[in-house]
């Protein structure tokens, strides 16, 4: 894992010379080989670290460029007795030549040994990138680039871990590659826990568990984590159940992949944890969360569905079978619950990684009022859509100070007398407002009524007549 | 639920104060081989309660551990087996979690502890 810690401190700079955001090539400076090969084992948005023989805007520049990189750097991957492969790795080109005889000669480089497209000991990557005649593609500057592969990303990983094949699943389950991107951001490796407070069926600890970390799940669902479900029969595809009536459960997924199951699972609650309350400060390397907002329906936490008299107790008798009533749990506490675990139970330079939801429109207000904690430094955000309007906000938080009590006791308080002294919606009451927005609601109801009746309904009819006069 | 879990929870019911350590009363445990990581133990000593894990220990039939943390833990590789061994080795697949001050159970079933209150505790 050498330097991969700071990865974040690299500096990154366009390739291309353009100005575009979305370009697919990148430089970075790396101290050497095996920390790039590091990198490119974890990483899942990256196809390829390579060294740069040289780029420029056009196949003649490029010649003159490999030319000039040094000649040390070159001798040893040319060299007899190697054996080599150069791919052609274009982007956005429709009609270029993929004639890669005819772009090795233009490079002139001396290649003296054996072109082996098998198993090659070197393998050269040949790129033009130009996104003119694809206008679907960020537009970037036409760019020719040559480079000597240096490590590869296993993408075989997304197939391994694709829900399809996951033996016990729920409905927010979280697809494989952005659970093994959240590990990576959460930076799970073997020695440090994972923490997921709102675990389910347990796929981004099965993530974590894959990059070798011990992981700990929480669920205030009982019937998710304990109860399992019915196996289905393998292949079928209409989910006829199993015909020896075998169930599947949360460790059946982790057992599935051989990895280590969760070294801890409990029913519990985030708003009111069930763990001692001293001496674990420090505890866990990184928390990961798809914390249930629900834009549709929210969260819940423990507590009555209504405020219980002060003496309200529940009968001796019932209380061994009796299921815990739950309340809604408000998108501002959660939040607040979450950052504080985070404050409290991670270690020093811990991650805290989670979803929260976004829109396109208000983005930038979103990423101002993302939360806050003096504990926890935010260092990423990004936001992926789903529509053109709406989608959900990935932030990671590294935990920078030592936990300390009053002044997580008084960042609470801030953080709620805030929120009181406000009268805007909050970001959850907002995403409603988008996501059900009103307008289409009201067309759908229209055209039921019209199916139905025959006619327009009466006050759709009023509404046309004023919006006329 | 394995002696690491144990560990950590605790009885934070409305009105307990010390909810800490909860007895356990197994009636099922199964032993599972997990590989052995000095670096993941020597990170987790220190949060350990000890006497309340050796305690714990006892009543899942686990004997043999001291009742200190030796001073050269780190590099005392057989305290560090007998450490893995108890902490992450022993599973209570079945049983219940006592609460010390209140005597509120906690069921544990397939391994899982339910720590959930009800509504006239929190």
């Amino acid at each position: 894992m050498c330097g991969v810690s700071n990865v974040e401190d690299l500096a990154w700079t366009r390739a291309d010379g353009g100005d575009c955001e979305e370009t697919p090539f990148w430089y970075v400076e790396l101290p050497d080989e095996r920390t790039a090969r590091a990198i490119a084992s974890r990483a899942l948005l990256v196809k390829a670290i390579l060294e740069a023989w040289g780029s420029a805007p056009d196949e003649g520049g490029l010649r003159d460029a490999v030319a000039a990189y040094d000649e040390s750097r070159k001798t040893p991957y040319l060299a007899p007795g190697t054996t080599f492969k150069v791919e052609v790795e274009d982007f956005g080109v429709r009609r270029g030549s993929k004639d890669i005889l005819k772009r090795v000669g233009d490079l002139g480089l001396p290649f003296l040994g054996k072109a082996d497209l098998k198993n090659p000991e070197h393998l050269f990557w040949s790129v033009v990138s130009d996104t003119k005649e694809t206008p679907s593609l960020p537009q970037t500057p036409r760019h020719c680039f040559f480079g000597r592969v240096v490590g590869q990303s296993d993408r075989s990983t997304l197939k391994r871990y694709d829900l399809k094949q996951r033996s016990y699943l729920g409905p927010t389950s979280m697809d494989a590659e952005m659970a093994l991107l959240m590990a990576n951001f959460a930076q799970a490796r073997p020695g440090g826990v994972i923490l997921d407070p709102f675990c389910g069926t347990g796929s981004m600890l099965v993530a974590a568990a894959h990059y070798g970390a011990m992981t700990m799940g929480i669920d205030i669902d009982i019937r998710v984590i304990k109860h399992g479900k019915s196996a289905r029969k393998s292949g079928s595809k209409f989910g006829v159940k199993a015909s020896d009536g075998s169930s599947v459960d949360v460790w059946t997924n982790f057992a599935q992949y051989g990895l280590q199951p969760p070294v801890a699972l409990f029913v519990g609650d985030l708003h009111a944890l069930p763990t001692r309350r001293f001496g674990l400060e420090g505890t866990l390397q990184g928390i990961v969360a798809d914390p249930p907002y629900g834009v549709r329906a929210g969260g819940r936490k423990s507590g009555g569905r209504k405020p219980l008299p002060e003496d309200y107790a529940i009968p001796e008798e019932m209380r061994e079978t009796h299921i815990p009533s739950t309340a809604p749990y408000p998108f501002a506490e959660m939040n607040d619950d979450l950052m504080e675990l985070a404050a409290r139970f991670l270690s020093i330079g811990g991650r805290l990684t989670f979803f929260l939801p976004g829109s396109t429109e208000d983005a930038e207000r979103e990423i101002r009022d993302l939360p806050a904690h003096p504990a926890l430094r935010l260092r990423w955000h990004s936001l992926e859509t789903f529509n053109q309007i709406w989608g959900r906000r990935l932030v990671t938080y590294e935990k920078i100070h030592p936990y300390d009590v009053e002044v997580a006791r008084k960042a609470r308080e801030d953080a709620v007398a805030a929120r009181a002294a406000s009268d805007e919606p909050d970001l959850i009451e907002r995403m409603r407002a988008l996501v059900y927005d009103q307008v289409p609601a009201e067309a759908k109801r229209r055209k039921r009524y019209e199916k139905f009746h025959g006619v327009p309904p009466p006050d759709a009819l009023t509404e046309r007549a004023s919006a006329e006069t | 639920m394995r002696l690491l879990a144990h560990n950590m929870l605790a009885c934070n019911a409305k009105g307990v104060v010390n909810g800490f350590p909860l007895k356990i009363v197994p009636k099922e445990t199964r032993e599972v081989e997990v590989d052995f990581n000095a670096e993941f133990l020597t990170h987790m000593l220190p949060k350990m309660e000890w006497s309340a894990f050796v305690n714990a220990a006892k009543e899942i039939g686990l004997e043999g551990l001291p009742s200190e943390i030796p001073d050269d833990a780190a590099s005392d590789e057989e305290f560090l087996r007998t450490f893995h061994h108890a902490l992450l080795e022993v599973h209570v697949e079945e049983g219940t979690l006592v609460c010390p001050e209140s005597g509120r159970k906690f069921p544990i079933n397939k391994g899982i502890p339910n720590m959930l209150l009800n509504e006239d505790e929190v």
